[in-house]
């Protein structure tokens, strides 16, 4: 029971946090669109279900603070009041809080958020709201005073007068019966009346219903249901029909158990792998035997079977993109709105689907982007309408796939950098000196940004200034085996161009040797790989270097990379096989004694060992058994660039 | 001699040679005890890791626990083992110069470990227990690893 | 004597909601649960017979818990299925509306397993009572 228990609440969390994930964006829609009954609606429903259910589980926490919020939106939904900016930071505010105790539940460590002060001014919200319409109406200026509005108005006076104690006190049970006994006449069989004398009964043990709730109520359930009927487009109720079918046919799966599937079609990869070993060895050995025909015939659908099921696995773990998008709406009205800035935001491309890893881990470096752009990028409106640009910021996400790549694009049509100012700060905080910076190309200057202690803005603000500089998106990136890259025009705006693989678990890879030993290293940074003679390899200030196609690119041996010296042994050998990497606009050679092949390899997590200077991200499991690291060019990138700079 | 047993409480312990001393870690800690299979050098790491192996499509680290007590080198031999130890859910493997046997032994003759013990350092020494002509070093799971 | 063996259809758009309702009453001694989305997931499951009560939340997407029930009622083939409506405090005034709809009864939550068998108990004494 306590399982039960336990994966109830489990299931809840998620839940609820797809609920909110689900209305957020749906508050800015709503802030735009005005008062619009189906979004209204919707984010209602959502606060009054998460209350439901968090009422059963025992989150007390959770029931005050969406009770208070849900108010709010039943008061808008039935048009008692109007949306005003300070009602939706309230309920925005309302829907951190939820986030946030979701998350103490769930990480289960006990603390308490006090949630009085935020209960208390969604209720004052709530208050200033209802007399802003009352006033508005004793004043004349309502020209058409809503029905309902005046209704409740009138009901909310009422119940004014009515102090709680009287309300429970027993004369209403004569009210009540009275009620019931008007309720009756519009009552369709007779045999119905005991009931709803019944259960008006048991309503009258209810202290908070005065009667003119009652009375309210169901002039109002009849009107509001009218308006809902005629606001339903017959193409809108097909969409929500197919979205159902679709939601229907969704199961939802702990990680766990597709992690688990996952390792175990990783292995029968590798079993797979033994047995084409072994069914070669039969092939060569045993030619005319009819069972060796069969044995091969069968080992290879074995081959085509597991290939297939290890797609599907990893189809498994992909989500859409959207999840991630669907909190930059707020986000963006947030930091735009504490800067005093008017920003809009486009989203292309939510439906694209990546790895769950690549959801949890691509939110902070966008989130970090959009700040950054938000901050220093868009101008103010006034320089804006000046420089003849609209007054009103933009900002463009657009995510599609390209090959194995997920590319997300974040684009603002800002002031764009000015290379020769990133210089100066760059060589004032001592990052460059002054000649670096002259020999500088374009493409090295803008990298500026992404060097650990760089920040351009001469004040800090608030949101960017936090001591936590750009250099955090390019490690963020790095760790999903991805890179940025960045293109700037002044006056025109900034993009920043993200590619990370579509799936950290299988990756493809160029199997390459040294000393004898073999290493996996990713395809996707490989530009190309070169066969050179030795003579190809030239020394500048103790920096081997190699010129391909009038370029100059800095090379290095693996293994001294790897610790393991220089292979002296193999220095003997009269080629060498270059790899060149490229991570984003910077390209880099690898030397190896001997390219083995492209390989579809399945990347094994590394448990219970410091990897920080390994150079490896992974490693995988060969058809004959044996362990390969993967490494991490992003990783060896960063610091051989360091070392060359140094 | 005359001590009482009542409330005795039992070790069991798996021991192993490293350099002719004994040595022995809690059987609950040990998952299984296998041949030396091929190891991968794990690129600029210490150089107690001794690399990493496949353990039925799990890829785990192993230690060389010569190298780590700071003990002269040995090649591994027909004798050597790696034991397989789950520490707080984590596998690792330990290489030792041969495995000797399962022990039960009484918990109360365990002394603590003298200030200055033999060449390792005391930090992976949670005890010494003294049999009849043999002294067995228990080691400190925790230590070793928190140091790994 | 409840009939264990009736077959129950929870109504509700958050599988945490359902799953609750239903482990209530299994806690009963229900074995014979099924569950629906919303009230047009619903309708359609009540079509295919078989169903011997329904437990349906009031608020949710495309067909709300009230279209649900009046739905039911003007359907010949099951316009005596029991319906109890699972609504929240906030808004027991709309109860009312239920009642004229021909709701059996409501229950508020959040409710125990016990406040559920009075419930469920209370409509099919009554059932009975009318059928005699």
């Amino acid at each position: 029971m306590n399982d039960e228990m336990e994966e109830i609440i489990q299931e809840f969390i998620t839940e609820a946090e797809e609920s909110l994930d689900r209305i957020e964006p749906r508050f800015v829609e709503l802030e735009q669109k005005g008062q619009d009954t189906n979004l209204i609606n919707d984010i209602f429903r959502s606060m009054h279900t998460i209350k439901g259910a968090a009422g059963f589980l025992g989150f007390q926490l959770i029931v005050d603070v969406a009770h208070a919020a849900e108010n709010i939106m039943k008061k808008l939904r039935d048009n008692e009041i109007s949306l005003s900016k300070s009602l939706m930071d309230v309920i925005l505010e309302s829907i951190d809080m939820l986030r946030l105790l979701l998350i103490h539940i769930k990480e289960k460590d006990g603390v308490e958020e006090n949630v009085a002060p935020l209960v208390q001014e969604l209720g004052k919200a709530l208050k200033a709201a209802m007399s802003n319409l009352n006033n508005k109406e004793q004043a004349g200026i309502s020209v058409k005073p809503d029905i309902r509005a005046e209704q409740s108005s009138k009901a909310s006076k009422e119940s004014e007068s009515i102090s709680p104690e009287s309300a429970s006190e027993k004369p209403l049970n004569k009210v009540n019966v009275a009620e019931s006994a008007k309720v009756t006449e519009n009552a369709q069989e007779t045999s119905k009346s005991s009931q709803i004398t019944q259960i008006a009964e048991e309503l009258s043990q209810i202290p908070e219903i005065a009667k003119t709730t009652i009375n309210d109520s169901i002039k109002n359930s009849e009107s509001t249901q009218a308006a809902t009927d005629g606001e339903q487009k017959p193409n809108e109720m097909i969409q929500a029909a197919k979205d159902n079918v679709q939601k229907a046919q969704n199961l939802r799966v702990d990680v766990n158990r597709i992690d688990k599937v996952m390792d175990l079609a990783g292995e029968v990869v590798l079993v797979r792998n033994r047995l084409l070993n072994i069914s070669n060895y039969f092939d060569m050995k045993y030619t005319d035997d009819q069972m060796t025909e069969i044995l091969m015939e069968a080992v290879s659908f074995l081959d085509r079977i597991t290939s297939d099921m290890q797609i599907a696995v990893m189809k498994m773990r992909m989500q859409p993109i959207q999840k991630v998008l669907s909190k930059f709406p707020r986000l963006v009205r947030d930091i735009s709105a504490s800067v005093n800035k008017d920003v809009e935001l486009q989203i292309f491309g939510e439906g694209t689907e990546v790895d769950k890893t690549v959801i949890e881990h691509i939110g902070d470096p966008m989130t970090h982007i959009l700040r950054n752009s938000i901050d220093h990028a868009i101008e103010p409106a006034e320089e804006r309408i000046a420089k003849g640009k609209p007054s009103k910021g933009k900002i463009v996400i657009n995510t599609y796939q390209r090959g194995t790549q997920i590319v997300v694009e974040i684009t603002d049509d800002g002031k764009g950098m000015d290379l020769n100012k990133l210089k100066k700060k760059a060589i004032e905080k001592g990052l460059l000196t002054e000649e670096e910076a002259q020999k500088m190309s374009d493409k090295d200057a803008i990298d500026i940004i992404f060097m650990p202690g760089f920040s351009t803005k001469e004040v800090a603000t608030e949101l960017s200034g936090r001591g936590v500089g750009m250099d955090v998106v390019k490690t963020n990136i790095s760790l999903l085996n991805g890179y940025v890259e960045v293109s700037t025009e002044k006056d025109v705006g900034t993009t920043f161009k993200i590619s990370i693989p579509l799936t950290l678990a299988i990756i493809q890879a160029l199997m390459v040797e040294v000393n004898g030993v073999k290493y996996a290293i990713p395809l996707s940074p490989i530009e190309e790989t070169l066969k050179v003679s030795k003579k190809d390899i030239n020394n500048i200030t103790g920096q081997n270097v190699i010129v391909i196609r009038d370029n100059i690119c800095p090379l290095f041996d693996l293994s001294s990379i790897l610790g393991f010296g220089s292979n002296g042994n193999n220095d003997d050998l009269d080629f060498k096989y270059l790899i060149v990497i490229s991570m984003g606009d910077r390209r880099f050679c690898i030397a190896v004694d001997k390219l083995v092949g492209q390989e579809e390899v399945v990347i094994k997590t590394l448990n219970g060992m410091d990897t920080t200077s390994s150079f490896v991200l992974g490693a995988t499991i060969t058809g004959d058994g044996k362990v390969v690291f993967i490494l991490d060019v992003t990783g060896m990138s960063r610091n051989l660039m360091e070392l060359t700079r140094a | 001699m005359g001590n009482t047993m009542v409330s005795e409480q039992v070790l069991q312990l798996v021991t192993f040679t490293l350099e002719k001393e004994e040595y022995a870690v809690n059987i609950l800690n040990v998952q299984e005890i296998n041949r030396i299979t091929e190891i991968t050098r794990v690129p600029n790491a210490p150089d107690y890791v001794e690399g990493v192996i496949n353990l039925r499509g799990k890829v785990i680290p192993v230690i060389n626990l010569r190298k780590k007590f700071g003990l002269y080198n040995k090649d591994t031999d027909d004798s050597s083992r790696v034991i397989i130890m789950d520490i707080h859910g984590v596998t690792y493997g330990l290489v030792v110069d041969s495995v000797s046997e399962v022990l039960r032994i009484p918990a109360d003759i365990v002394e603590p470990p003298p200030p200055m013990a033999s060449s390792m350092s005391s930090m992976f020494i949670k005890g010494i227990a003294k049999l009849e002509n043999r002294l067995i070093i228990l080691i400190d799971i925790d230590g070793l690893m928190g140091g790994a | 004597m409840s009939d264990f063996k009736m077959k129950i259809l929870v109504v509700d758009d958050f599988s945490t909601m359902r799953r609750i309702v239903k482990n209530l009453l299994k806690q009963l001694g229900y074995e014979n649960i099924e569950e629906a989305e919303d009230g047009a997931q619903a309708y359609s499951k009540l079509k295919n017979g078989g169903y011997g009560f329904v437990v349906s939340d009031w608020n949710m997407p495309n067909m709300d818990g009230l279209d649900l029930l009046k739905k039911v009622r003007s359907d010949p083939e099951l316009k005596d299925l029991p319906i109890l409506m699972v609504t929240a405090e906030a808004e027991k005034e709309k109860v009312i509306t239920a009642i004229q709809a021909g709701v059996n009864n409501y229950i508020v939550k959040p409710f125990t397993g016990e406040v559920l068998k009075e419930k469920m108990d209370k409509i099919f004494e009554r059932l009975a009572a009318q059928k005699q």
